[in-house]
């Protein structure tokens, strides 16, 4: 029953986190939004390894190496986001197609 | 019993009242201080969950590194500061979708009968566990992992500092070539 309960709360962040990304034009919504949902599936891993898994550290494993990868993606998302606003003064998610063609 | 349970129900709350305030609050710095909470949340059930060690590299990570890089770049662009006008009908699309996604998902956790382990012995949570697993079993994910976070410092820093160097260096060429 606890595990239904923390599949649970992960399932809301995780969904909360799609609404951020699906309706924001600020980019660092949008960032948050990604981070929200990596946080959700972190806490499904440790839930699952806490009352499923055989051996505990692997969950632990994956969220750790999930942190890490989520820090480095914010890393250059920041500076991509600093090299927009220098090249143009307004950022908006909707506005960036110019890759699209 | 009784207080676990409702310590849980605190925690749970705490990270979905700052997930949607993430989501949902339109200024930057507000959503900013909604995922730090929402952190702290999650950090909590992880410490329920038996890792306090896994939390406490959590609430490093994300509120000391990743909400201040946020806030930094927050403050150096004044264009992302201001909120935007966010559009009533894509919040309400994006609602939706996330919505039925929710009613998809939770239904199949519902129906679900998961095998339990029946509960871990607490040696089983030894922080140096982790430690030796990161230098055996998971050898080459963290060596990646380490090279994959210096490509993205180093990515970043080049990204960001743009054309600078080349810039710089032709207005140096310029000043020796003068005289």
């Amino acid at each position: 029953m606890t595990l239904h309960v923390v599949l649970l709360l992960g399932l809301i962040l995780f969904a909360l986190g799609m609404v951020a990304v699906l309706s924001r034009r600020n980019p660092i919504m949008v960032l948050i939004g990604v981070e929200l949902m990596m946080i959700a599936a972190g806490m499904n891993f440790l839930a699952f390894s806490s009352f499923v898994g055989p051996d505990p550290v692997v969950g632990q494993m994956a969220v750790l190496l999930l942190v890490g990868l989520a820090a480095g993606e914010t890393a250059i998302f920041l500076s991509m986001m600093l090299v927009l606003h220098k090249t143009r003064r307004r950022i908006d998610v909707e506005e960036l197609t110019e890759v699209r063609e | 019993m009784m207080s676990t349970s409702v310590a849980i129900v605190c925690l749970a709350a705490v990270a979905i009242a700052g997930a949607a305030f993430a989501a949902f609050r339109t200024h930057v710095l507000h959503a900013i201080m909604g995922l730090g909470a929402c952190v702290f949340g999650v950090a909590g059930i992880f410490i329920w969950l038996g890792s306090p060690f896994v939390a406490a590299m959590l609430v490093l990570i994300y509120v000391g590194g990743i909400t201040v890089a946020m806030v930094f770049a927050m403050m150096l662009s004044q264009s992302v500061s201001q909120g935007m006008k966010t559009d009533v009908r894509k919040v309400a699309l994006a609602v939706i979708a996330a919505g039925a996604f929710v009613l998809g998902v939770g239904n199949l956790i519902g129906s679900t009968e998961f095998a339990s382990n029946g509960g871990h012995a607490p040696a089983a949570w030894q922080t140096a566990r982790i430690g030796r697993a990161l230098l055996e079993e998971y050898n080459i994910a963290f060596e990646l992992l380490s090279v994959v976070l210096l490509l993205a410092v180093i990515g970043s820093i080049a990204v960001a500092a743009g054309e600078r160097p080349t810039g710089r260096r032709g207005s140096a060429d310029g000043q020796e070539g003068a005289p």
